[in-house]
This record gives structure tokens, C-alpha cells and sequence, in this order.
């Protein structure tokens, strides 16, 4: 990995310890902005430009500014101490798992599979199939389009089903019909 | 030509990189929100500013930088706007500026 | 200096016009990632939540209850709404014409050769992007207006 992705996980690593650790909410939200920033730059850096737009858009604009709403709504409990007090056992278990899942990085293949630019993170003979196919099959040629309407059309009707259903939840946890 | 290219390119990054230090020490060290706001507003306009330079530089005349132009732009008419909106939201809450004497904050 | 806090807040001009100078271009930006999407880096979620983010950039700028009064309640249940008719249609619509669920090559006879590209793009288009792009607006307007508890519930 290059030097800016390490810098990019570190900060992203940083900041999302960081969210955690601080007492107050609105440096909280703000340190959460930050670090959705710098996920979105990780997915840019990952070749994954369409998944890092939507999450500048989404975790940091979106989630943000509803975050920022709520306690414009609510109260901003101001205390004394700048960290939260920590629950050890937990973050124990939470450091265990991290370091089990990071010693699993090493092992993931990334053989250049169809000899393109694009890495091959895993399974490959499934993506490989997805990549040379996707045209022959449907008729476009963004590969990531067609697995989530084509080959999976019936698992991204149940994701925005659950979109959908979200907008309702929230009207009726509000006790109310209408969105405005 | 191409050492005078180059030339340029690493002078406009090096100011790029000296705006966003500067507004970056700025941020950690002016007394109050307002100053703050006017600091960090440099990183983008002239830190960002001198960097798409560079890169137009870079890619010399191709589609690239029309984007970089664009980019440009873009950034020349939010950023000021976002420093706008955080002092003046700071006014609307009441927070007087620093005057000298006062203790930091 | 001195401010007085209780003032009523007035609309800032400099952001106003600058959100006025930004958004048609965030929106264009947002549509063509929505409809370009079978074919370059996007699709109906992307395209999506930045339409959303552009009522949200709106509401930022003009305040969150004029802007909700001009979108009106109608057109954000209804792009709700019909994105899952849509999508649900499609899928019947494919069943009804003797496939599966979503199946898109049975519906040449309406859509031409091309069947499984339009196919996909009407779900893309019609179905998720509409989906995701009223629940932002949605979620925003509902925060942002707050929990009245109403008549005594």
C-alpha cells in the first residue's frame, strides 16, 4: 500500500477511536465528519470512486447535518472531562477482535486477475466471471451496476425496500403522516 | 522548458503546502473563532488553489484541466462561503471577538 | 460590539447566492450519475443521495421550513412510494410476461433488443434513486421540524 493509503488509515483509525473516546457530542459529530472524509478518500484511493462520492455525500454531509439537527433539538450535555470514561472489559474484547480480523489482511489474494488496473480482491473466478461477462449478459459496462439491478436485481430490491421502510419507521416513531 | 515547467510545478506546491502549514498553526494559535474561521479559509482557497495550479501545470492541455479549472472554482465560491457561514453563525450565537487584553479562548 | 442574541435570524445573502451558484450544478452532477450509471462509476444510490444532498444544500441556505413547504409532503411520498412501484412493477411486469421476479429479457416485446439494459436503468432510475433521494429529504424535513407530540398521545 502506498504511503498515502497508510496515512489515509491511520487517520481514519485516529478519528474513529476519537468519536468514541470524546465526551462531548458536538466534537463527537465533528470528529465523525472527519472521519467519514477520510473513508471517502480511502474508497476514491481503493478505485472505488462511485462508493467514495456517496460517502462524502452520505456520512459526511448528510449524516452530519441530521446529527447537528438533533442536538440543535435536544440538549448538549456540557461536562468537565474531554474523555469518556472507558469500559475496559470491552475494549478489550473490541482489540482482540480488531487485531483477529487485521491478521487476516495479509492472506486476502490480489492477483491481477483479468490484467486491468483493477485488483481482485477476492473470489476470484466470481468476480472474474462478473467482470468478463457483465457486457454479454446485460448490456452495460460498469460491471458494479449490473451485479447490484441484474444478478442480484431481487437482494437490491429488498435494500431499498428497507430505504423505503426506513422513511416510514421514522414517521411513525414520530407520530406523524407526512414528511414536511 | 520542461526544467522551467518543473520549476513552476514544485514552486506552486511548495506555496500550497506553506498556505495550508500556515492556516493549519493559525487554527491551533489565534486567540478566537473569528480569526480561526479566517485562517482555515486560506487552506482552501490558496492552499487548494496553488496545488490545481500545479496540477494544471502538470497535465498541461488536455480535458484533465478543464475538471482542474472547474475544481477550482468550485472551491473558490464554497469555501469562502462555509468560513461565512461558520463566523457568522458564531455572531448569531452572541460570541464576542477577541480585543487585545482579553484572555484566549 | 455588542450583540443582541435574541434577534430573529435573517437569511444570509452571501450563502444564498452562492448555494443559487452551486446547486444546479450539484443537481446535474447528481442526475447524470443517476443516469449514466450503467455505464460509468454510479447508479441509483449514488445519484440518488446527492439529489438529496442538494435539498438538503437548499434548506441550508433558504431554511429548512420554506424549502420544505416548496417540495410539499405529495412530491416526497409520492418519489417514495412510486420508486417501490416501479420496482415492484418491473418484476411483476417481467412474471406477467412468463419469467422470474425481475427477469429482464422477457421484456423485449415492450423494450426492444435492448430489454435488459432499459430494464435495469428503470429500476436504477424510476425505482432507487427516487427511493433514496425522498428518504434523505424526508429524514432531513422530519428532524428538522421536530417532535410535536400533537393532541395529548
Amino acid at each position: 500500500m502506498s504511503a498515502v493509503g497508510i496515512a489515509l488509515v491511520a487517520f481514519v483509525a485516529v478519528t474513529a477511536v476519537a468519536t468514541v473516546l470524546v465526551r462531548d457530542v458536538l466534537s463527537a459529530i465533528i470528529i465523525f465528519g472527519a472521519y467519514s472524509l477520510g473513508m471517502a478518500l480511502f474508497y476514491t484511493l481503493l478505485l472505488a470512486p462511485d462508493v467514495g462520492l456517496t460517502e462524502a455525500a452520505i456520512g459526511a454531509g448528510v449524516t452530519t447535518i441530521l446529527l447537528l439537527v438533533t442536538i440543535a433539538k435536544t440538549t448538549r450535555p456540557i461536562g468537565d472531562r474531554v474523555l469518556a470514561s472507558i469500559n475496559w472489559p470491552a475494549a478489550v474484547v473490541v482489540g482482540v477482535l480488531a487485531v483477529l480480523i487485521g491478521s487476516t489482511v495479509p492472506y486476502i489474494p490480489t492477483d491481477n486477475f483479468t490484467g486491468g488496473l483493477t485488483p481482485v480482491i477476492a473470489n476470484p473466478n466470481v468476480t472474474g466471471y462478473y467482470l468478463e461477462m457483465t457486457y454479454a449478459d446485460t448490456g452495460v459496462t460498469n460491471a458494479v451496476t449490473a451485479v447490484l439491478a441484474a444478478y442480484r436485481g431481487f437482494d437490491t430490491f429488498g435494500e431499498a425496500v428497507v430505504v423505503f421502510a426506513a422513511g416510514v419507521a421514522v414517521l411513525v416513531v414520530l407520530h406523524t403522516e407526512v414528511f414536511s | 522548458m520542461n526544467e522551467i515547467r518543473l520549476a513552476a510545478i514544485l514552486l506552486l506546491l511548495a506555496g500550497g503546502v506553506f498556505f495550508t502549514f500556515v492556516s493549519a498553526v493559525g487554527v491551533i494559535r489565534l486567540p478566537d473563532v473569528y480569526a480561526r474561521a479566517h485562517t482555515a479559509s486560506q487552506t482552501d482557497t490558496l492552499g487548494a488553489g496553488f496545488v490545481v495550479l500545479a496540477v494544471v501545470l502538470a497535465y498541461g492541455f488536455d480535458a484533465d484541466v478543464i475538471k482542474a479549472v472547474l475544481l477550482l472554482v468550485f472551491i473558490f465560491v464554497t469555501n469562502p462561503t462555509a468560513a461565512h457561514a461558520a463566523a457568522r453563525a458564531a455572531y448569531e450565537e452572541g460570541i464576542e471577538p477577541w480585543t487585545e487584553g482579553d484572555e484566549r479562548r | 460590539m455588542s450583540v443582541d442574541p435574541d434577534r430573529p435570524y435573517t437569511e444570509s445573502l452571501i450563502i444564498m447566492t452562492a448555494v443559487r451558484m452551486v446547486a444546479p450544478f450539484v443537481l446535474t452532477y447528481g442526475l447524470f450519475i443517476t443516469f449514466h450509471g450503467a455505464d460509468s462509476p454510479g447508479g441509483g444510490f449514488q445519484g440518488g443521495a446527492l439529489v438529496g444532498v442538494v435539498v438538503l444544500m437548499l434548506a441550508f441556505a433558504f431554511g429548512a421550513r420554506p424549502t420544505r413547504e416548496w417540495i410539499g409532503n405529495d412530491v416526497i411520498t409520492g418519489l417514495a412510494a412510486g420508486g417501490v412501484v416501479v420496482f415492484v412493477g418491473v418484476g411483476l411486469v417481467a412474471i406477467g410476461l412468463g419469467g422470474a421476479f425481475l427477469e429482464y429479457g422477457r421484456l423485449e416485446p415492450l423494450l426492444g433488443p435492448d430489454a435488459v439494459k432499459w430494464g435495469m436503468e428503470a429500476i436504477e432510475i424510476g425505482g432507487v434513486a427516487a427511493i433514496v433521494a425522498s428518504v434523505i429529504m424526508g429524514l432531513f424535513f422530519l428532524t428538522a421540524a421536530g417532535f410535536d407530540r400533537g393532541d395529548g398521545s
